[in-house]
């Protein structure tokens, strides 16, 4: 089966200093794939990478079949690609509504629309409905997206990384900050997002054992490299895995 | 200049360049502070042209109004502009360090304003004329053009305070302080540097650079309220060729800026301004960080 | 679905604001009478300032971008104008000459400017803006440099049978009372759109925009775009209500009067830069029989404005009255935070673009 995301010979070259250092790496269509490893170990670069927030040293992005490598961030995501970030980029001044609703808006291409009421639209607004009921912030659609608590602005990343109707899913620390029974709950609503929209889901993750109990696959990096790769069980018991991950706080 | 008509010899050419180079380094200085501060600092200070004006308005004050010496006169003008920085940054640029860039510009787009008419109140509307101080008074002969002795003095003074600042970031303990909290804010503070002050000296040091090339433009130049947005939008010219933040980008956009200054009187008359704009429209398409920017 | 409409009021947004409008547009239709000429001439120029501003604040309030040379296609506008008039005198074609080349003139600076970061942007606005008051002042075979053009005729407005003579004042300015409102309308239209709406997306975060599928570039583009053409409407009514141009249309001086008046009604309403254009004239036609300091004190209201007092005349007021006018953002709970501020958020806000330059190359 043709892998959904292909990475070859990925680097990113910081003025001497290599972020990521040849990865080779693929994503199976309808898989959950977590990438876990120390601070500093690349992962969030990677996804920039991937996503077109950086350019490449070296290396092949090939998404769909399609080399993106230089294709800017918004053709990917056109593509199929969307993402969350560790730190909530949210529409600050605008309505948690109006926030998911514009992904969706720019996925039907009507964002062109210079004239038109946004109370039209039908369609934009029953999607916009059923994404907010599904990460549960329907009940509090109208309040500005700072006004939101901290948990629920995490929610509200997800939900802008799912509007697009994205083949595959980036989620940077989606649960940064939360305590470990939200942590639970909010890769629960995941685990569902996945099976429900048919969605690919890559997470970057600390927390080692939600990432063992939802993945399929784990890949694990440090120093900008892929140190191991396989299913959670292997992942788990690997020694050089463990001795990384030595002298870190294993949660 | 020359005759309307007649050839263009090498002569000219090179005279031209001269001039060129002594417009360039006027606009250096001025550059030269507001890359610096928005290096350090983050802020780009809209009103820095309003410094060199002060700078002007100062030295007329001491050279003809007390009839100081040259030279007093312009180290009398860099201090002075450069205390009105010191006192700008610490009562009002301090607060807006952590705006949003739209804030920032509209505060110090508002000092223009401001300091605009208290000029006009101290000094008056009309336009102050200086004559050359004697040392300078006469010109040098180059293949057969003259070129004045000042315009020499722009070019040696421009290029010595390059060097100078060169030399005291590359060695100086004062510049690795300015680098590294140039570099990373946060960082600096957790090594034990003073930013805060870090940040007001170098706000005194640019206004005090701005304020001399203002007070050094008066035996060639008219003084009137109007040379700071003149040159401030110059600098911004400057800056974008050069890259913000960035000395050496500031020094070679300063270079091409004069020179095209020039070379347009000569081969463009009327057109000038037109061409630097062009200049800078081209390195817009070709490099948009500028020449010496990375992104 | 009229349900996100809603927010925490008692009154149906819509009707206020109807009402509102009706009443506003009823005012100003009796300043001819109550006021006499001099009042025709002040409201006519407010008239055109406002629609001059609601149209910066596209690109500030709306769109995240702080251009300091909206005044070059304002000029653009008002000059393409007078020429064509005076050559054709067809109030239509001369109208929609300098819409149209304030349109194309912003398009192109606009694909120069608008790649760049916000700092840079503004800068390179200031530039060109200044570059257009320079060739303006130097051309003088065409736009008669610094005497400008003069005797620029005022054609009647003629569609079809109906003919509308324009040279009375009073006359002219119901005409630009139907046209400022009617730009106004279209404005607010355009902001409330699904357009409005990737724009304000691009003035909270333009990464997030991008991660929506949209290109930054081209959205911020037809912003610039879109704020330069109805800049050059503005300028062409100007034009003919003075029937003069004069090259200090250009000057970044008069770009300066959008910016002070919005941040004084509110950059982050839509009524905001109409109001700041009301305070702005009536200060100004106080205070200069009083000084002639005028822009010492005008720079120091924005100097208080920035550090003390970021929402604007619009703000305060809605905070008093929440069933006014709808927000750039959303209204909300109507909070607005202490401490430093984002023009409209309420918190501090890195930036969401990297830093312009290495600083560390110093």
């Amino acid at each position: 089966m043709n892998a959904l995301l292909s990475v070859g010979g990925l680097e990113k070259d910081f003025g001497g200093f290599m972020a990521v250092n040849g990865v080779d790496l693929q994503i199976q269509a309808g898989t959950m794939t977590s990438i876990i490893g120390p601070n500093g170990a690349g992962k969030t670069t990677l996804i920039n990478l991937v996503t077109g927030s950086l350019q490449p040293s070296a290396g092949r992005i090939t998404f769909l079949g399609k080399d993106i490598t230089n294709l800017p961030i918004h053709q990917r995501v056109r593509m199929g690609m969307s993402r969350s970030f560790q730190i909530s980029d949210i529409l600050a001044n605008l309505s948690v509504y109006k926030n998911v609703m514009l992904p969706v808006l720019a996925r039907h291409n009507y964002t062109v629309h210079p004239l038109a009421s946004l109370d039209g639209y039908p369609d934009v607004h029953s999607e916009t409905a059923d994404i907010l009921r599904s990460v549960g912030l329907w009940n509090i659609r109208h309040y500005r997206a700072d006004e939101l608590s901290h948990g629920d602005q995490r929610l509200l990343e997800i939900g802008m990384a799912v509007a697009p109707s994205p083949q595959l899913c980036y989620l940077d620390e989606p649960c940064a900050g939360m305590n470990p029974m939200e942590h639970k709950k909010v890769l629960g609503l995941i685990k569902h997002l996945a099976e429900e929209r048919n969605l690919t889901f890559v997470l970057v993750e600390h927390d080692m054992d939600v990432v063992f109990s939802v993945s399929d696959w784990v890949v694990v990096m440090n120093k900008g490299e892929v140190l191991a790769e396989g299913v959670p069980d292997e992942i788990r018991g690997d020694p050089i895995v463990r001795s990384v991950y030595l002298g870190e706080d294993v949660r | 200049m020359r005759a309307k008509g007649a050839e263009l010899s090498l002569a000219d050419v090179i005279n031209q360049g001269l001039v060129g180079l002594s417009l360039s380094m006027d606009l250096w200085l001025v550059a030269a502070g507001l890359t610096i501060a928005f290096g350090v600092a983050g802020v780009l200070n809209f009103a820095h042209g309003s410094f060199y004006m002060l700078g002007a308005y100062f030295g007329y004050t001491f050279y003809q109004g007390l009839e100081l010496n040259f030279w007093l006169s312009l180290l009398g003008a860099a201090i002075c502009t450069g205390l009105i920085g010191l006192i700008l940054e610490i009562t009002l640029f301090r607060r807006i360090y952590k705006l949003d860039v739209a804030y920032q510009l509209i505060l110090t787009f508002g000092f223009i304003l401001i300091l605009g008419d208290l000029a006009k109140m101290v000094w008056g509307s009309m336009f102050l004329l200086a004559p050359m101080p004697e040392v300078f008074q006469g010109m040098i002969t180059v293949m057969g053009r003259t070129f004045p002795y000042y315009s020499l003095f722009v070019i040696g003074a421009g290029i010595t305070v390059g060097v100078l600042m060169w030399m005291a970031l590359e060695w100086g303990w004062w510049g690795k302080i300015v680098r590294a909290t140039a570099a990373d804010r946060e960082m600096a503070e957790s090594m034990g540097i003073n930013t805060a002050l870090t940040f007001s000296a170098v706000f005194l040091f640019a206004a005090a650079l701005a304020g001399l090339a203002g007070a050094m433009s008066i035996p060639w130049r008219a003084v009137d309220t109007g040379v700071g947005t003149a040159i401030i939008i110059q600098a911004f010219i400057i800056t974008v060729i050069g890259g913000l933040g960035n000395l050496k980008g500031a020094f070679v956009g300063a270079l091409i800026v004069g020179l095209a200054s020039a070379y347009g009187i000569l081969f463009f008359p009327g057109m000038q301004l037109f061409v630097i704009y062009v200049l800078m429209a081209v390195v817009l398409i070709v490099k948009p960080e500028g020449l010496l920017g990375e992104r | 679905m009229l349900e996100q409409k809603q927010t925490s009021t008692m009154w149906p947004h819509r009707l206020v604001r109807y009402t509102l409008f009706g009443i506003i547009i009823m005012v100003l239709s009796i300043i001819p009478w109550a006021f006499g000429s001099y009042g025709t001439w002040l409201g006519s120029n407010v008239l055109i300032l406002a629609l001059f501003a609601v149209s910066f604040n596209l690109l500030l309030g709306y769109s995240g971008l702080l251009s300091f040379g909206q005044a070059g296609f304002f000029a653009v506008g008002a000059y393409v104008c007078a020429k064509v008039l005076i050559a054709v005198p067809w109030l239509i074609l001369g109208l929609a000459s300098g819409v149209l080349a304030a349109a194309l003139l912003s398009l192109v600076l606009g694909c120069l400017c608008v790649r760049h970061t916000r700092i840079y942007f503004s800068m390179l606005t200031l530039a060109f803006g200044m570059m257009i008051h320079s060739v303006i002042w130097k051309w003088r075979a065409v736009t008669g440099g610094d005497d400008g053009l003069v005797n620029v005729p005022r054609p009647p407005l003629s569609l079809g049978l109906f003919q509308l003579e324009l040279n009375n004042d009073v006359t002219y300015y119901y005409f630009l009372l139907l046209c400022t409102a009617i730009g106004v309308y279209l404005l607010w239209r355009l902001v409330n759109s699904p357009l409005g709406l990737a724009l304000q997306g691009l003035r909270d975060s333009e990464q997030r925009v991008a991660f929506s599928g949209l290109s930054v570039y081209r959205y911020r583009l037809v912003a610039f775009t879109i704020a330069g053409s109805v800049a050059g409407f503005a300028g062409t009514l100007m034009v003919m209500l003075t029937k003069y141009a004069y090259p200090d249309m250009a000057h970044w001086t008069f770009s300066a009067e959008p910016i002070m008046a919005t941040l004084m009604g509110g950059v982050s309403t839509f009524a905001g830069p109409i109001v700041g254009v009301l305070i702005l004239y009536f200060a100004k036609e106080i205070i200069v029989r009083f000084t002639e300091y005028w822009l010492l004190l005008l720079g120091s209201t924005v100097v208080v404005l920035v550090l003390g007092f970021r929402g604007g005349v619009v703000m305060a007021l809605q905070q008093s009255l929440p069933f006014l006018a709808t927000p750039a953002g959303e209204g909300g709970t109507g909070t607005v935070s202490e401490g430093e501020t984002n023009p409209t958020t309420g918190g501090t806000r890195p930036d969401a673009e990297p830093p312009p330059a290495d600083r560390s190359s110093l």
